[in-house]
């Protein structure tokens, strides 16, 4: 059953895979500082938990090579992670010609 | 006191595992089991978490309103390596304040008409460490006004927000009015 709980599992599974790496790779010599303000010199996955580490471990791409720079759920997702907008057709843009147009009209 | 009855009511059933009792605390899940409460001598002390800011909000609004008393306390006392008797009050101290800079509790609170510093004063006049209020004060409200000055566009920029800082100018008074009621 690949539901919301399955999906949330899937997606923990990945953070949860980055945080660790971050723990083997990376070195606070001076301690890791948590989103408590107390200071760790060995920090564990617990304590990544709020700061930037997980927020950057959060994942909104794809975890496959091939895929890697495509963004998941959103509207836009054809377009790379660096999006190229010149052709001014997402939808943000859409919105604002819109809101300008009944401003212009007085219907906002 | 039954721990299970310090988890709010909508979270407590046997199929959701996001929060348990283990040994002595309550347990919030997220990522890892990560300790929320523990009850001694009947009063229920709970680790201003900042990690999981919503379950601690959650939780305060439940224990308001079965009525228990309940102060808050440092996450380091929920690690087994605890904290040196000496430092333990500054600690506490420190961490009601730090925590009260933070916008989810500063916020959170507010929503549910919640007063933490009231609460500190109150733990403090139990614990006879009152004096040792201001001193930390200080050196919070330094870290809550830290700036950074941009010479390129002449403008400072804050680490905390306007509400918060204007909150910290007068949070002392706040604190002594608290302690005369």
């Amino acid at each position: 059953m690949r539901d919301r709980a399955w999906r949330r599992y899937m997606e923990e599974r990945v953070v949860i895979r980055r945080m660790t790496r971050s723990i083997y790779t990376n070195r606070w010599w001076r301690g890791f500082e948590d989103v408590n303000g107390i200071d760790h010199q060995r920090p564990t996955i617990a304590i990544y938990i709020g700061t930037e580490i997980h927020f950057r471990a959060k994942t909104h791409t794809t975890t496959k090579w091939d895929t890697k720079h495509k963004v998941k759920y959103s509207p836009n997702k054809d377009q790379g992670y660096y999006r190229d907008d010149g052709n001014g057709q997402t939808r943000e843009i859409n919105k604002k010609i819109f809101l300008r147009i009944l401003k212009d009209n007085g219907l906002k | 006191m039954d721990l299970n009855n310090l988890i709010p009511d909508k979270f407590r059933s046997l199929t959701n595992p996001t929060w348990i009792v283990k040994g002595q605390f309550v347990m919030f899940k997220k990522y890892e089991h990560i300790p929320v409460c523990f009850v001694e001598d009947d009063i229920v002390y709970i680790f201003l978490e900042n990690r999981v800011p919503n379950a601690i909000i959650k939780l305060v609004k439940h224990l308001i309103n079965i009525g228990v008393e309940f102060y808050f306390t440092t996450p380091e006392l929920s690690n087994p390596k605890g904290v040196i008797e000496e430092n333990y009050h500054d600690k506490v101290i420190k961490h009601y304040l730090y925590s009260h800079a933070q916008v989810e509790f500063f916020n959170g609170f507010r929503k549910i008409d919640f007063d933490l510093i009231d609460n500190m004063v109150k733990w403090t006049e139990k614990e006879n460490c009152f004096d040792k209020v201001k001193a930390n004060y200080e050196s919070i409200s330094k870290r809550v006004e830290r700036k950074e000055y941009d010479f390129y566009s002449n403008n400072y920029s804050y680490e905390y927000k306007d509400e918060i800082r204007e909150e910290f100018q007068s949070l002392y008074r706040h604190i002594q009015i608290s302690k005369i009621l």
